[in-house]
């Protein structure tokens, strides 16, 4: 088959669409657009919950690590927990700023490309939470013990020894899980940015 | 601030005068008529959507075919968002609607292989036979004009293999 016969088939189906395809029009009329988020939408208000939240959390944690400048088994578990919202906060802003630059109208590549970052972003994201939230729930539960009960968690200290044992053994659990059973939308995003980069190679 | 049923209107006569391109980009990622009418409503919704920031000063076409592509290789919805979908837009289910004669034999082997290509492979074939040429193609893509060529060359020879293959 040759070149000019394919736009010559492609152009026959054309035509005919001039008058097969109609558009009902009073439907269109009636459609209202907000009811719809597509994946193309500029702005995803989870995103900017989690960043209020997120700050809220670093405040309080802010207060709490000066409250305890001078208990260093307080002070620890307090700016272990500002490095960990820092790190929350730093992360959902790039996504955020990420997602201000997905617009429908700009070059496909460029869209594609943005919109297949933030999809590995939040996989990443929620593989991290997996793994971070078992092994930070004794510094958790140190801060918050003391933060909300004025409670030692320390006077436990076989207690915490175990609660600690347990939590990186979960982590673990969930690593080795993560590796064995790979994300299926993981592997799929990841193919489809090689498609990209593939695409964009000369 | 433009008047929303002047707005309106622009938009449906601007949508009227393109509708067969949206329908043929539909049609070329849209793997069933389910997916077909799910995306054409998506893309005319997308349109819409991004219709009140359109500069005038831009070509339509370039626009709209950003715009119908983006959506539609993007495609990948879960099944859960799609019956969100139908459920939200029950009513408007059939915005567009056409004839079972739209398409003869050879335009659906044609629209078959061109379905089996990769995603920025079956935006390429679609520019090209809808008579973009290469600087167009590359503006809409965003890649080289160079890069199209070379792309464009090879999705052409598999293209014209799969009809000889399927004539044997």
């Amino acid at each position: 088959m040759e070149l000019h016969e394919l736009t010559n088939i492609w152009n026959a189906s054309d035509n005919k669409m001039e008058s097969t395809v109609k558009i009902n029009k009073s439907l269109l009329m009636e459609v209202s657009i907000n009811r719809i988020k597509t994946e193309l939408s500029p702005i995803r208000w989870t995103s900017f919950f989690e960043i209020i939240v997120s700050f809220l959390f670093l405040f309080f944690m802010i207060k709490f690590t000066f409250s305890q400048l001078s208990e260093i088994k307080f002070l620890i578990p307090g700016l272990l927990l500002v490095i960990f919202s820092c790190y929350s906060i730093i992360f959902s802003l790039k996504k955020l700023y990420l997602l201000s630059g997905v617009k429908a109208e700009t070059p496909v590549l460029l869209t594609q490309k943005k919109l297949k970052k933030l999809k590995l972003m939040e996989i990443r994201e929620k593989q991290m939470l997996y793994i971070f939230i078992p092994l930070f729930s004794p510094v958790f539960l140190i801060v918050g013990a003391k933060a909300f009960f004025n409670l030692d968690l320390y006077q436990f200290i076989n207690w915490l020894i175990a609660q600690t044992a347990a939590s990186i053994l979960i982590a673990a659990i969930i690593v080795y899980v993560l590796k064995k059973f790979p994300d299926k939308n993981l592997d799929r995003t990841l193919s489809f940015l090689h498609e990209i980069a593939e695409t964009e190679k000369e | 601030m433009k008047d929303s049923s002047k707005l309106g209107q622009q938009f449906l006569e601007l949508l009227e005068n393109n509708k067969k391109l949206v329908f043929k980009i539909a049609n070329v990622y849209g793997k069933n008529d389910e997916e077909i009418k799910d995306l054409v409503q998506e893309i005319t919704l997308q349109l819409w959507k991004s219709f009140p920031g359109f500069n005038p000063e831009f070509a339509v076409s370039t626009w709209m075919y950003r715009i119908a592509l983006n959506v539609s290789i993007s495609f990948y919805r879960k099944e859960k968002s799609r019956k969100k979908l139908h459920q939200n837009f029950e009513q408007e289910a059939h915005i567009f609607y056409w004839e079972e004669q739209t398409f003869d034999e050879k335009s659906k082997q044609l629209y078959h292989f061109i379905g089996q290509l990769k995603a920025f492979e079956k935006a390429l074939i679609v520019l090209y036979l809808e008579g973009k040429k290469n600087a167009e193609i590359a503006d809409i893509m965003g890649i080289s004009a160079t890069n199209v060529s070379t792309k464009l060359n090879r999705i052409k020879t598999k293209l014209s293999n799969n009809f000889k293959a399927n004539k044997h």
